[in-house]
């Protein structure tokens, strides 16, 4: 039996969020941070600011967070080794492939010390978790496989997206191809790639917490998409909108 | 060995060959009236504000200073003519308002952040790609990043106006795989009105780095109303024809988005109509300034 564990990165940034907070600089109690959660942040939208950005996450290649994904790989690979399932002493296989389940189990929990908010999405798979790819795409992939994957049978996947304004010619293609190769050679299981379109745009424009890793690259330009103004938004749509046709 | 830089950008893939890390440095001398990365013109950090990102959790009215954070008919504005970009109500912020552009870093620093990518460098012939700003007005940071980058095997490319001192610009000839060199405009006069240097040093510059062999790609930004003329195509066809190691032109339509980067910086757009070119219009200008050209000619 397959069991997929959802949410990864949530829990590895939750953790390096209480090892600071509350360890490390004692900013607040382990009761104080249980009163946040509980009261899911009502009136300490700078606390879960504080606890989202200022700290590294997960997807952005920095081993003092990637450290903690592999202790709880390690540590689910050898309890599901543990025990075995009647009628048939069949074993327990883990995975982090999600499919839709980060959206279900997500709306059921409450808010997490990563600055997730209660009802919100886990991050899906084995990436990092919505809008905390800061650092692009080869941060996530070495993140990504940082760990060892290999007892995650079930399935480990990475979704990685990109702009469509960034594939304009064969050898952007290329790049594509390399990343991926380099991911594959890397020990990585599974990765699906979405571009982003005009519909994305408009949740982005909508939701830009969970977009602020959205990057708009015009020749030398760049730019995070949540960040532009409304003016600038429109016009960035506008030309996603034209390529797409 | 430090220098002031902006961002380092990883998996660029439109600033040279490969998968590449783009590092931009921060300070220009030129002031082009298009410039669309306006809080790389000055070599110093800035405060980044976007008022509407602001939650209102008073860090910054606690902390700073010069009190340059007032409300004023119950919004949130900072007096720049108090701000001494001192940064400290950027530290305690996270909601997005304030933030600091700009910071100096280390050799060694900047070449650690550009290896994390190896593994994709060696998978795709990628590697480091100075651009800015300009990198030559910070030539000693610019020449170790690059010697590093050689050192470690990389593919290096360096962005640049060609406003340089020759000297320093032919020392870099074997660290530099690719010159990526501007062409702004080819009518002097109008050069040096629209980025406030003259073009002839920088003509000079292009003639003697081909002499030297040095390899290069054309990067001309076109701007509707100003050079997105015949004669200036023509020309750019012209001097791409003329030197021997221009192997591409790269036609780089103009775009407004540096708008939203202004307002942030607190400065006003000097040009608020301007605007996206068409789709037909940018593709008019390639075909024009290829038709004339014995190399390359795409949109950068």
């Amino acid at each position: 039996m397959e069991c997929s564990f959802v949410g990864l990165a949530n829990l590895a940034d939750s953790l390096y969020v209480i090892q600071e907070e509350v360890y490390n600089l004692r900013t607040l109690s382990m009761a104080e941070l249980l009163n946040l959660l509980n009261s899911n942040f009502e009136g300490h939208e700078a606390e879960r600011l504080r606890f989202l950005k200022k700290y590294p996450k997960y997807g952005i290649n920095v081993e003092a967070v990637d450290h903690f994904v592999r202790d709880i790989v390690a540590f689910v690979t050898q309890e599901c080794a543990r025990y075995t399932m009647l009628p048939d002493d069949s074993h327990f296989i883990p995975g982090a492939f999600c499919w839709i389940m980060h959206e279900c189990l997500g709306r059921e929990s409450g808010a997490t010390p990563d600055g997730r908010k209660a009802g919100f999405p886990f991050a899906d798979g084995a990436g990092p978790a919505q809008g905390r790819e800061t650092s692009g795409p080869t941060a996530a992939i070495l993140s990504t496989t940082s760990w060892d994957a290999s007892p995650f049978i079930g399935g480990v996947a990475l979704n990685m997206k990109f702009n469509s304004s960034l594939f304009t010619s064969p050898e952007a293609f290329q790049r594509l191809r390399d990343l991926i190769i380099t991911y594959l050679r890397r020990g990585g299981f599974e990765t699906q790639v979405n571009v982003v379109d005009h519909a994305m745009l408009q949740k982005a424009k909508e939701n830009p917490d969970d977009y602020r890793d959205l990057v708009v690259r015009i020749g030398g330009y760049t730019d995070y998409f949540t960040r532009l103004s409304p003016e600038m938004q429109a016009e960035v749509m506008l030309r996603t909108e034209y390529q797409a046709v | 060995m430090t220098g002031n830089i902006f961002q380092i950008q990883r998996f660029s893939i439109q600033d040279g060959p490969g998968i590449r890390t783009t590092v931009f440095l921060k300070g220009c001398p030129l002031r082009c009236l298009w410039c669309h990365n306006p809080e790389s013109v000055h070599p110093e950090p800035h405060t980044f504000f976007s008022p509407k990102q602001c939650i209102g959790c008073g860090y910054c009215f606690k902390h700073c200073p010069e009190q340059a954070h007032q409300m004023e008919n119950g919004v949130h504005v900072l007096d720049r003519t108090r701000c001494k970009e001192c940064g400290e109500c950027i530290k305690g912020c996270y909601s997005g308002a304030l933030e600091v552009v700009g910071r100096e870093a280390s050799v060694e620093e900047v070449i650690t952040e550009v290896l994390k990518d190896l593994p994709f460098y060696q998978t795709s012939g990628g590697g480091m790609t100075l651009s800015g700003g300009e990198p030559m007005a910070q030539f000693e940071f610019t020449r170790e990043l690059l010697a590093a980058a050689h050192k470690a095997g990389l593919n290096t490319c360096l962005e640049t106006s060609g406003f340089a001192p020759f000297e320093r610009l032919s020392a870099l000839v074997g660290l530099v795989d690719l010159f990526y060199i501007d062409c702004k405009e080819t009518d002097p006069a109008r050069h040096l009105e629209y980025t406030g240097v003259p073009l002839a040093p920088i003509v000079e510059n292009l003639t003697r780095l081909d002499a030297l062999g040095a390899v290069m790609a054309l990067r001309c930004p076109i701007i509707p109303g100003l050079n997105a003329r015949d004669d200036h195509f023509q020309n750019i066809a012209a001097l791409a024809n003329r030197l021997q190691n221009v192997k591409e032109v790269q036609i780089l339509p103009y775009h407004p988005l540096g708008r939203s980067k202004l307002e942030r910086l607190g400065k006003t757009d000097l040009n608020p109509d301007w605007n996206f070119p068409e789709k037909a219009v940018v593709e008019y200008w390639i075909k024009e300034v290829a038709s004339h050209c014995r190399v390359p000619v795409l949109q950068g």
